[in-house]
């Protein structure tokens, strides 16, 4: 799905019901996938990504046209786990395991144990944006606040290390 | 397609339903911040070349100018500017790692104290002090020159706002102009706090006495900015409404105090935020069928910190709630704003006090029976009352007064007045002198039916 349509999408969300649901149907494995990634626990992605887009539909009434509308999406994904992470430390509950779904068929389970287990997150978020997220090496750079060579070296070694371990080409 | 969406697709939930329903329930507006775009390469070393101090009263030792005032930032890190005269930063003084981090490597001294809170301001919004959830900065002017302080402060402020809104944060600004004091000054340094964050604590002790500096101490600025809400203050001016949305609100926080004490539709009577050990805690308080509930949660987790449930003492000397106001809690309950007419007597039945209000309205009787001290309904009736179609019933007071004329005594040397409506006859009963009076009358002509003049005894 291009940015443009996207971009449409979030301008009529208010007003047209079936535009949040394309654009739930359009993103939500990429966001989902994104918030999986930083916060490592699948049931509490869930609840994440459902606050996700209830966030979305809030502040799609002040959303502007963009031509990036994605970034805009991340975000606001970006700031929920953020805000999970930090009551987590405050709670003092934070636990660092990774937590997958109890079941998954096997290509799934290899896939998200390698992404879990073999890379960094920040190999792992560098992954989810390019491949799955189609954004930029220099637009992950600026997201993520490192340069542009960390990016790019975080996406080769990542995936390396992936096709290394499992042994195909993903 | 890739094998990695795959994977995540297999995972991922689809609730549409439920997110819709929620998005529409929730209240309130979203804002998003996004990174703003790079500014110029020329923006970027000038925001660097230039953040400045306030100087004050005391001789700087590293220049020879004078300190003239000094303007201190608080998010959490605290940082203080000190400026001469002529507005340009003499030295920068950080209070811990975070401000030291909001300077980095910028070189602020020698610039406008303006250029210098500029830089800090994107500093701190870059390095994520301030964002939509805690939006929250004080500012404050210390200084011997008040007036000169106040045009800083009313200067600083405003440049701030508008520096937020241009990165699309809508910014909670304290601002307060203060004089250096020795007293204020010790504080500061015991506790590890600038003397603004000082001031600002010292000011909320000032409205609750409980709160001590022991236990606000930690807390954020924006932390405090969010008691500061329950209290009316002259010396700070707070620009912009704080972000509570962080915490849960209030609806969530009523149904989880109600799902726990499992009731429902209690009256609540306090839901306030607080702070308890550092925290940010919601105290509430409700009634529930004459139980008092009180507890505290994390306002952040909606975690059950403290619960207390006590049943109200039912006894003689508790405050008993007035005739307007049973008669307030009968209609309320008809769901009604006025009726045509009523009349109210107070009681003492199996050791509780209570009201019984007739009301009429249309042609129908209501009669409640109510606690007198928690207000409660304890009993209601309806009944059908008789209309004539052309003659209008005579009032509950009319009756009053027709019973007394005939028993030539006055309301105040009467006691137990009671007036009911019964069917077509009002029957006025009340005691005077020793003896107990019984009327009947008619409710259409107001004629005296039937009367009884006994001793009491």
């Amino acid at each position: 799905m291009s940015n443009k349509e996207i971009d449409k999408l979030l301008l009529m969300l208010l007003d047209d019901d079936s535009s949040f649901e394309k654009l739930y149907e359009q993103t939500r494995v990429i966001v989902f996938a994104y918030i999986m990634s930083l916060v490592k626990n699948y049931d509490d992605s869930k609840d994440i990504l459902q606050e996700t887009y209830i966030k979305i539909y809030k502040a799609s009434s002040s959303y502007q046209s963009m031509s990036k509308p994605l970034a805009w999406i991340y975000t606001i994904a970006r700031n929920e786990c953020y805000l999970y992470l930090r009551r987590q430390t405050y709670t003092e509950e934070y636990q660092d395991n990774v937590v997958l779904p109890m079941y998954m068929d096997k290509d799934t389970q290899l896939i998200l144990e390698n992404l879990f287990e073999i890379l960094n997150e920040k190999e792992r978020q560098v992954i989810i944006m390019h491949s799955l997220w189609g954004f930029k090496h220099h637009e992950i750079a600026k997201l993520l606040e490192i340069s542009i060579s960390t990016s790019l070296s975080c996406y080769h070694r990542g995936m390396k290390k992936m096709k290394k371990e499992m042994g195909i080409n993903l | 397609m890739n094998k990695i969406y795959q994977a995540f697709q297999s995972i991922t939930p689809n609730n549409i339903e439920s997110i819709k329903e929620q998005a529409q329930l929730r209240e309130g507006k979203v804002d998003i911040y996004m990174e703003p775009k790079r500014r110029s390469l020329y923006y970027k070393v000038c925001l660097i070349a230039c953040v400045c101090v306030i100087g004050f009263s005391i001789f700087s030792l590293r220049k020879d100018h004078t300190v003239f005032a000094t303007v201190g930032f608080d998010v959490n890190p605290s940082i203080e500017l000190n400026i001469d005269e002529e507005e340009k930063v003499i030295e920068v003084l950080t209070y811990n790692d975070g401000g030291q981090k909001i300077i980095g490597d910028m070189k602020l001294e020698d610039s406008h104290v303006d250029v210098a809170v500029n830089a800090l301001i994107g500093s701190m919004l870059k390095e994520g002090y301030i964002d939509e959830l805690k939006n929250s900065l004080l500012i404050s002017v210390i200084g011997d020159n008040k007036e000169n302080n106040e045009k800083i402060r009313q200067r600083v402020s405003q440049d701030i706002d508008g520096l937020l809104k241009d990165y699309h944060v809508q910014g909670s600004i304290m601002s307060q102009n203060l004089q250096r004091t020795t007293a204020l000054e010790d504080i500061a340094k015991k506790y590890h706090i600038s003397i603004g964050k000082a001031e600002l604590i010292q000011t909320l002790i000032e409205k609750k006495p409980t709160y001590t500096f022991e236990n606000l101490k930690d807390l954020s600025v924006h932390d405090l900015n969010v008691l500061l809400i329950s209290y009316d203050v002259n010396n700070i001016q707070v620009d912009g409404e704080v972000s509570t949305s962080q915490y849960l609100n209030q609806n969530q926080i009523k149904s989880l105090v109600e799902k726990d004490a499992k009731v429902t539709q209690p009256v609540y009577k306090e839901i306030q935020l607080d702070s308890e050990d550092g925290m940010i805690v919601y105290e509430v308080e409700f009634v529930k069928d004459g139980i008092e509930y009180e507890y505290e949660l994390n306002a952040l987790t909606g975690d059950i910190l403290k619960k207390e449930i006590e049943k109200e003492k039912k006894s003689v000397s508790s405050k008993h709630l007035s005739e307007s106001e049973a008669k307030t809690i009968a209609m309320n309950h008809m769901k009604v704003s006025q009726v045509e007419d009523y009349s109210i007597k107070k009681e003492y039945d199996d050791g509780v006090y209570e009201y019984k209000v007739e009301l009429i309205n249309g042609n129908k009787k209501y009669e409640y029976k109510i606690d007198a001290v928690e207000g409660t309904i304890l009993d209601y009736e309806v009944e059908k009352i008789t209309a004539s179609s052309n003659q209008k019933r005579i009032s509950y007071s009319k009756a009053r007064s027709i019973a007394l004329q005939h028993a030539k005594l006055s309301m105040n040397q009467v006691s137990d007045m009671d007036v009911e409506l019964d069917d077509n006859h009002y029957e006025v009963s009340f005691k005077a002198k020793g003896y107990e009076y019984d009327y009947e009358i008619n409710v259409f002509s107001g004629k005296i039916i039937d009367y009884e003049k006994e001793k009491d005894d």
